[in-house]
């Protein structure tokens, strides 16, 4: 999970999936949908798959604590909607980059940028176009562990990008 | 829940263990919703307000009980719901989300109040990782989405499972919520 001198890793399989908590707040009841309440932007914080297992992203590794309960959604790189307009002048994309820290080498962010600039404030981009890609990477998103679900921890990292399968625990 | 002794009161023709059935059943019913576990179509029940009355004198099993199910909406508990989205900290999503501010909270309690006078209840009303208040309105695949942000906005989003999501600002006030309930209204069951 730690970075231990790693570089990052700015190439991404396109079948690679980002994993991100959901609190019990917005999604305590595993056969209810999420809502758009639920995804942020921008700079969404998410795990990728090819350096960290789904219930990894359960950790909070910067602040020390572990949402055990918590229910895990993934989108995977292809599927992030890459790019909107606003009245045809401002455009405005959308990409994984990743941005490990020293204790989650897997860390990294779905940004945006306006004409290739990083736009890491709410308030730089138009409210409806805000709400309307939320509203499309919603679409995007598999569910992945539930909430309350228990999933046995694994140690050791990754072999691929895929999504690889983890044990439920009674 | 009150319990209390009421010696006019007859004995109700309903067998005992039928009643302790019921009384099991509201119960259950209403401490599930006080947690917020109940689920479809459960939670679409208004609350159940059990008044369970003893005959004076006697005790529980010696004597019928009568049970009284009264139904009363719950737009309290969205209100209550809404209150308690004030208690949040920063972070409460295990990332960066603020809380929904006072003054968000307000603006949402006002359009609670046009949802209660319309009678259109929300299916969802929860707070938003961007900072704000989220109300769903679902049928089916489609939904409609108001949130109101902390920088005092009202927004609506309408989505189905096939089409472009469609967002439209909404003007917070009366006539505003009015005009937006009737749009849900008409998109849920047009």
């Amino acid at each position: 999970m730690c970075a231990n001198g790693r570089p990052p890793d700015p190439h991404f399989h396109p079948e690679e999936f980002l994993f991100r908590r959901i609190p019990i707040l917005l999604w305590d009841q595993p056969g209810e949908p999420l809502s758009v309440d639920a995804v942020k932007l921008p700079d969404i914080s998410v795990g990728r798959s090819k350096y960290g297992h789904a219930e990894w992203a359960r950790f909070d590794c910067v602040h020390g604590n572990h949402y055990e309960d918590w229910g895990v959604v993934a989108v995977q790189v292809q599927d992030i909607p890459g790019e909107q307009w606003k009245e045809g002048v401002f455009h405005f994309t959308f990409q994984a980059c990743h941005a490990p820290s020293e204790k989650d080498y897997s860390h990294s962010e779905i940004r945006a940028f306006e004409n290739s600039e990083h736009v890491d404030a709410v308030e730089r981009l138009p409210e409806d176009i805000h709400l309307l890609w939320r509203a499309r990477l919603l679409r995007k998103m598999k569910s992945v562990i539930k909430p309350y679900q228990k999933v046995a921890i694994r140690e050791n990292p990754p072999v691929s990008h895929k999504l690889e399968p983890f044990q439920t625990l009674p | 829940m009150q319990c209390e002794s009421t010696p006019q009161r007859e004995a109700s023709p309903i067998p005992l263990h039928v009643h302790r059935v019921v009384v099991m059943i509201a119960l259950a019913i209403d401490q599930a919703r006080a947690r917020d576990e109940l689920t479809f179509p459960l939670a679409t029940l208004p609350r159940l307000t059990a008044d369970i009355v003893i005959g004076s004198g006697e005790s529980w099993p010696g004597r019928p009980l009568v049970l009284e199910a009264t139904t009363r909406p719950d737009w309290d508990r969205f209100s209550d719901k809404l209150d308690s989205f004030g208690s949040l900290l920063k972070g409460w999503d295990g990332d960066e989300a603020d809380p929904p501010n006072r003054e968000t909270v307000d603006r949402a309690k006002s359009f609670l109040s046009s949802l209660e006078g319309a009678s259109l209840r929300p299916n969802r009303l929860a707070p938003s990782v961007v900072g704000g208040v989220g109300f769903t309105f679902r049928l089916g695949d489609l939904s409609a989405y108001v949130e109101f942000n902390n920088k005092g906005s009202v927004y609506a989003l309408y989505s189905d499972a096939v089409t472009d999501p469609q967002v439209e600002r909404i003007a917070a006030g009366l006539l505003g919520f009015s005009e937006l309930i009737d749009k849900i209204k008409q998109y849920l069951h047009e």
